[in-house]
């Protein structure tokens, strides 16, 4: 049998990003000689970094290179050198939401585990991180508020600005589906965190996600408010923290990513 | 924040077909920059998350958030989660591939 091989783009980026990218792909080598496959890596350049040298954050070339991956490995960008550009040229801005945006990516996954070693370190009551918990959060990325129709208009006590938050069956189907996959993987457990109390969205939401659930008969389901599921992630009483892995599916403002 | 220290989150976007991308919840930290004290946890299960979920190496991803968990179970990090330990990005680099 042939040996499984992979190609990555890595992309650096600025600040610790070239640091801390060369401690990970030093891990990548020992896993890949352990388990026998081969990762061929490319490195491009990104963000502020790329602007220096090819005059803008997410140069052709650097995309082309993804485009011809199997997975893309992404550092960090951004740093007070580039503060000053227009906000649509920044590093951030200019390379980060392009990718997503090329490439569909509206799955983020959000993996938050608290170590014994490391309860100390956590913000939380010692009564309740020492217990440790295991979680991933899968979040919708593409649609939602973030991107729904948005503006401004009318003067003085009239003015007023609104936001709009709009899913279709399809956008929430593929993300719970992701989100079932995903717990198979790990606890057989997924929390679907919404507000169907108030919003149309959310009981749409909810509905997609329990007729999807149907198709994963080994993975539990259930819901909650999303400002219950808050206050349930810091409760020292809390069933979810006791839940040693189980998948959070957001739908919208439990976490806002950059 | 709850897990103890920005540096250890990491994080993945993915679309349809299984690519994605895979990134450190954290930012650049320019503050930090080239002192060799950034924690490369965040980076390194980001790369885990690769092997999972783009490359269908889970086995190798396993292996990776052992050997992490192990490590800072030895006490091993950088100062944002051992003050005093004095570990360098390097160092802790160097004992999770030890343990892989």
């Amino acid at each position: 049998m042939s040996q499984a091989s992979y190609q990555v783009a890595v992309l650096a980026g600025d600040g610790i990003g070239p640091e801390v990218m060369s401690a990970a792909l030093s891990v990548l080598d020992a896993v890949s000689d352990k388990f026998n496959f081969t990762l061929s890596r490319e490195h491009h350049a990104i963000g502020g970094a790329a602007i220096d040298e090819f005059g803008q954050a997410l140069p052709p070339s650097t995309l082309a290179a993804c485009e011809a991956a199997d997975a893309i490995l992404f550092g960090s960008v951004g740093g007070p050198k580039w503060e000053r550009l227009p906000p649509d040229q920044q590093p951030e801005r200019a390379s980060l939401l392009p990718l997503r945006k090329h490439f569909g990516l509206f799955c983020n996954l959000r993996p938050a585990q608290l170590l014994p070693a490391l309860s100390k370190a956590s913000p939380l009551r010692a009564d309740i991180s020492e217990r440790g918990f295991d979680i991933l959060c899968v979040r919708e990325l593409t649609g939602g508020i973030y991107f729904g129709e948005k503006g401004r208009e009318g003067v003085g006590l009239e003015e007023s600005a609104y936001d709009t938050q709009r899913y279709s069956r399809a956008e929430i189907e593929r993300i719970a589906r992701f989100a079932f996959e995903a717990a198979k993987l790990r606890s057989n457990h997924v929390t679907s965190v919404d507000k169907a109390n108030v919003l149309a969205s959310s009981v749409l939401w909810r509905e997609v996600v329990t007729e999807v659930s149907k198709d994963y008969p080994e993975v539990k389901l259930d819901y909650i408010y999303v400002d219950n599921a808050a206050m349930q992630l810091l409760s020292s009483r809390s069933n979810l923290m006791c839940c040693y892995v189980t998948i959070y599916l957001v739908t919208f403002y439990l976490m806002n990513a950059p | 924040m709850i897990t103890g220290s920005m540096g250890l989150l990491p994080s993945a976007s993915l679309n349809q077909s299984g690519f994605g991308l895979y990134e450190p919840a954290g930012g650049s930290a320019p503050d930090i920059a080239g002192k060799g004290i950034a924690n490369p946890i965040a980076q390194i299960l980001s790369a885990a998350l690769m092997l999972r979920y783009s490359l269908g190496q889970d086995e190798a991803a396993r292996s990776i958030e052992k050997a992490v968990a192990e490590a800072v179970a030895s006490g091993i990090g950088t100062p944002d989660i051992f003050p005093s330990a004095g570990y360098t990005t390097q160092d802790v680099a160097q004992a999770i591939v030890a343990r892989i």
